[in-house]
């Protein structure tokens, strides 16, 4: 494992929609090195055999239950915009999955 | 059998692949409490679960597995204990928590396939590479002012992905390998597979290759099809447009393309290198989904005879040709009416002759109506005795066709409207001869044209004769007595 | 209200005297908005709803005085980590990005506790989204530690451990990832619980790392740690993770008498300490009676840390996905901004350098090609641990440990690497990525004064038996005299 180069940094940032100068983005990547070598202990875990990473708990489910209140005011309170009963936002173009 | 040749007359061969998205039929959303209800005002079908709130989790809908268990028996695909939820991860308006919680590396159910039938290559099965369960995103709309308007109603509908092996040669097989699929949904009343709604759509990923060759070609992925039409016109545009690139020695670059419905083109919507990484990892707030035998097994007993079996039954046992079995047996509720008839007659003619009234009369009354299948208003009973009233020669087929409108208002015994309306047939020789006769003397020229050889004229004397009967003179008592008296004066 | 010696100061003393009538419910919440005042140099309030409390408080003194009496925690006056919604109450997450958001619903646990009758005197101050180890990373300023305020509180939830430590409220809420409770609880001298994964919902507690977040109680004392437990914890059919499960009644367990204990004491938790960190560890347990120590091992420990923080920051990433800007919290947009703008800037305007830090690292190691080497080796690590614990409860009742390796260290001490900060949790993390329940007692004081704790760690569901030598350790540690 060997700590991403400033343009993977930069990659990494797009994914997470976050932002940095060139100097933050300096500075991530040191500090990428050493939080890298820190987790590059893992490499040294011997394999690891029969251990059970299940839970054996069942899933539990809900019934098939309408039971919510119909509070659109509620979910829309916090809106930092919106139109109607609709969060406004900047254009979306295309379609997503 | 189409054949796809390129400019330099080289053949091809499409390859073609779905991925279909059905909303499975509950009450409430796959993780939260929610209506599942059709077009509520924007975001009034939404809590602080569906809506993405910080510190809320999903609880995972009983009836939304169960209904995926049954999808999955249906189509023989083996169900997975222990599937696992994983997070993928995009930002997109529509979709609240930043990811999707949808099934990776662990799905509900793997295998299975789906027979399908076309004129062009018979019946042949699709076989399935999996079905996982996952939530549907929000909605997005255009305000008309360089803004998008989102609703989150659809956020966290239950969805289940059915992802077929590229098993497709044609758009042909595409359509119908998605009608056979919409037809297992609606026979198991796990989706109620409706497009305009968006609870059935599909993603069609599609290449092309010279006839008789091995490999894949670089394929392309059509995005959120809505309509059966759209998928064979997509993709008949979108093999067209491959073969063209690849004929002329060109390359073609993997990617994402919407099919536009107006401009009948796709439109490229994002190549290979802006493919998205989705980071899945397995969803910390949903355990694994450890499914109880005996649960699977009793789901497994709810699954009813498919549309597929059902026509070759109906082929095999009442002798119906396969397209009429096909067209009888694409809704359940259709089949169910059919058959209901069909078991209070027996003979392969009968069945045929309740085959073409569905087919026919029934099913354009439907649809001039905007009805759908369980909407027939006609019990199977009273088409049965509409069909021995003709088969007995109480009426005829065009006074059968006004019995029908009848029936379609009233439910009454046929053979009453037939008495009460007068419209019992005419079979009595003498009773004919005389109208024959008075129609003859009336027209005079008529006779003797047709006497000289304008035998078309014989139409006129027919219709005359039928008119002066009110419809009700039998046909072929008409027609031979026209003869003994028309011709054999001569 | 008498003079500051009659106050009562814990929950027994406080439920005591609102029964005896020696107070009530609204002298108790005028008194501790009074000490929050008097302490608003802590910083360890967000917020404060006087009238709310004073409005809850009166209801509690009408129940009480009509003898509808709902338990312990009735007419308490309470405070609550700001991670954990409160119903039309600021949630921050001492985060710039939720600097006006109010939740629409109350966390199951604030529920409970509204239940029970307690009395929610405010939100208190936090790291940002529970991402640190001192309260440093808070976006509206740090938390002082108010037995030396020149030197941090612990973190995560320092603010809660802070309004204890300072005497403004006997109980509060924080949340426990890898031991945002035990640590600052340790470093502020009072009681901390992180209980079983999937004792207390956690629905309604802001995600940082979802499958080790739980919310715990810090109390001035064992058994009033054990009350709140009591009262939020047990099976919520909002959260999946968290079943019904038998429950003790964990107070009484406190309180009953005790036979011989087997103590296990990892080696690899000693190996390193300081003489003077050893002795706090050791005096107070080779010198209670019927304590076998016991040597354990838990191999699997150095690889604790990096499991956790690839584990943590990957569901992290994802956790924070959802402050994007569009339904709530902080949007920065420009005219001409498209969606992805809005998305990027928003996220940047609204996240403190640490909270960015970790949503990269999280990112990172579930991207393409690096999933398996980080997250699926993460995993394992995790797995060994947790058998390596499984191993050790084999030979031992409960395990035994520093809950951190100093005691409270000076502000800006270690902001300038977050490493070393890591490493502030190398006690606790291992029972975290277990899921076990552990607790932080105070021990006694190093040289200068500042409390040692020691964690108590029990087998899964085993609360009461690490509520019980818990208390055991507590009043040898009280006779002893050896608290600062
Ligand atoms: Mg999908
Ligand atoms: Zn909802």
């Amino acid at each position: 494992m060997t700590a991403p180069d400033p343009s993977a940094v930069a990659h990494v940032a797009g994914l997470a929609r976050l932002k940095f100068s060139d100097e933050e983005l300096r500075l991530f990547q040191q500090e990428f090195a050493a939080i890298l070598e820190m987790v590059e202990v893992l490499e040294e875990l011997p394999a690891v055999e029969g251990v059970d990473t299940d839970s054996s708990a069942p899933t539990p489910m809900r019934p098939d239950a309408v039971t919510n209140a119909n509070l659109p005011d509620a979910m829309l309170a916090n809106a930092p915009d919106r139109e109607g009963y609709h969060f406004r936002v900047p254009a979306v173009l295309g379609g997503e999955d | 059998m189409t054949i796809w040749t390129g400019a330099s007359g080289t053949e091809y061969e499409p390859v073609i692949g779905l991925e279909v998205h059905a909303q499975l039929r509950t009450a409430s959303k796959l993780f939260c409490a929610c209506p599942t209800v059709f077009g509520a005002e924007p975001n009034h079908h939404c809590c602080p679960v569906c809506t993405g709130m910080p510190g809320t989790l999903p609880v995972i809908n009983r009836r939304a597995v169960e209904l995926a268990i049954r999808l999955c028996t249906a189509v023989g695909g083996t169900v997975h204990s222990g599937s696992v939820f994983s997070r993928k991860n995009y930002f997109y308006p529509d979709l609240p928590n930043g990811y999707q919680i949808s099934q990776f590396d662990k799905p509900l159910c793997t295998g299975g396939g789906v027979w399908i039938d076309t004129e062009e290559t018979g019946r042949k099965f699709i076989r399935l590479t999996r079905i996982h369960m996952e939530n549907d995103a929000g909605k997005s709309s255009h305000s008309g002012d360089g803004h998008s308007l989102v609703d989150l109603n659809r956020s966290g509908m239950p969805l289940c992905e059915i992802v077929s092996e590229a098993d497709m040669r044609s758009p042909q097989e595409a359509m119908a390998y998605m009608k056979a699929l919409r037809s297992i949904l609606r026979y198991t009343e796990v989706s109620d597979g409706n497009m305009e709604e968006g609870s059935f759509r599909c993603d069609a990923n599609i290449s092309v290759r010279v006839m008789g060759t091995e490999p894949f070609g670089t394929k392309s992925e059509l995005k959120n099809i809505n309509s059966f039409r759209f998928v064979g016109q997509a993709l008949e545009y979108e093999i067209r447009r491959h073969i063209d690139v690849v004929d002329s020695g060109g390359s073609l670059e993997q990617d994402t393309r919407l099919w536009d419905s107006k401009k009948h083109v796709t439109m490229f919507m994002r190549g290979k290198e802006d493919a998205h990484d989705y980071r899945y990892f397995p969803e910390p707030d949903l355990l694994p989904l450890d499914l109880d035998p005996s649960w699977v097994a009793e789901i497994a007993e709810t699954v009813p005879e498919l549309a597929d079996e059902r026509s070759q039954r109906f082929q095999a046992d009442l002798g119906l040709p396969s397209y009429d079995a096909g067209v009888l047996t694409a809704e359940r509720e259709l089949a169910d009416y059919f058959e209901e008839a069909a078991g209070m007659v027996s003979t392969p003619d009968e069945w045929k002759a309740l085959s073409n009234w569905i087919m026919g009369d029934v099913l354009r009354r439907l649809k001039e109506e905007n009805l759908d299948t369980t909407a027939i208003p006609i019990r199977p009973q009273r088409l049965v005795q509409l069909l021995a009233l003709i088969t007995d020669g109480v009426i005829s087929g065009k006074i059968a066709k006004k019995v029908f409108d009848e029936l379609w208002e009233h439910d009454v015994d046929p053979a009453t409207i037939v008495e009460d309306r007068g419209w019992k047939q005419v079979s009595d020789t003498a009773a004919i001869d005389t109208i024959i006769q008075s129609i003859l003397a009336d027209n005079p020229n008529e006779v003797e044209e047709y006497r000289a050889g304008k035998t078309k004229l014989r139409g006129f004397f027919v219709g005359q004769v039928m008119r002066a009967m009110r419809g009700q003179g039998n046909p072929q008592v008409v027609n031979q007595r026209l003869s003994a008296l028309l011709d054999n004066t001569n | 209200m008498g003079n500051e010696m009659d106050t009562p100061q814990t929950l027994d003393e406080m439920a005591a005297a609102l029964r005896s009538g020696q107070c009530s419910a609204a002298q108790l919440i005028d008194q501790a908005l009074g000490r929050a005042q008097e302490h608003r140099h802590l910083n360890a309030f967000l917020s404060l709803d006087p009238e709310g409390a004073q409005q809850a408080a009166a209801k509690a003194d009408e129940e009480l005085a009509s003898g509808h009496d709902r338990g312990p925690l009735h007419g308490v006056p309470v405070a609550i980590k700001d991670n954990i919604c409160t119903q039309g109450m600021p949630t921050t997450c001492a985060s710039q990005f939720l600097d006006n958001f109010a939740p629409p619903y109350d966390a199951t646990a604030v529920q409970r506790l509204r239940d029970a009758g307690a009395v929610i005197i405010g939100k208190t101050n936090l790291d940002e989204f529970a991402m640190g180890s001192s309260n440093e990373n808070s976006s509206y300023g740090p938390v002082l530690n108010p037995l030396d305020t020149s030197r941090v509180p612990g973190g995560s939830s320092g603010g809660s451990a802070a309004a204890v430590a300072a005497g403004i409220v006997p109980l509060s809420l924080g949340s426990d990832t890898g031991g945002s409770v035990r640590q600052p609880a340790a470093l502020c001298g009072v009681v901390g619980v992180k209980p079983t994964y999937g004792r207390v919902s956690r629905n309604g507690l802001v995600a940082f790392g979802s499958s080790l977040d739980q919310i715990g109680p810090f109390a001035t004392t064992v058994k009033g740690a054990a009350g709140v437990l009591q009262a939020i914890a047990g099976g919520d059919p909002m959260d999946a993770t968290c079943p019904d499960q038998p429950m003790d009644n964990w107070a009484a367990e406190c309180e009953k008498p005790v036979g011989p204990i087997r103590v296990g004491l990892p080696v690899e938790y000693t190996a390193d300490l300081t003489d003077e960190a050893r002795a706090a560890l050791l005096g107070p347990l080779e010198a209670m009676d019927d304590v076998e120590l016991v040597e354990v091992a838990l191999p699997h420990t150095r690889f604790a840390i990096a499991a956790y923080y690839v584990l943590a920051s990957a569901e992290a990433s994802a956790n924070l996905a959802r402050f994007d800007g569009i339904r709530y919290g902080v949007r920065v947009a420009e005219p001409e901004s498209d969606l992805q703008d809005v998305y990027v800037a928003s996220r940047t305007a609204g996240f403190g350098p640490e909270v960015k830090r970790r949503i990269m690292l999280g990112t990172f190691a579930l991207s393409a090609g690096y999933y398996e080497a980080y997250y699926g080796k993460a995993q394992q690590a995790r797995a060994a641990i947790g058998s390596d614990f499984d191993k050790a409860f084999e030979q031992v009742d409960v395990i035994a440990s520093l809950t951190s390796p100093t005691t409270a260290f000076e502000l800006d001490a270690r902001t300038q690497d977050p490493l070393e900060m890591y490493l502030s949790d190398i006690f606790t993390v291992p029972s975290s990525l277990a899921g076990l329940p552990a607790i932080s007692v105070p021990a006694g004081a190093d040289g200068k004064g500042l409390p040692w704790g020691i964690q108590v760690i029990a087998p899964h569901w085993e609360e009461g038996s690490m509520f019980q030598f818990a208390t055991r350790i507590e009043s040898h540690v009280a006779s002893a005299g050896s608290l600062p």
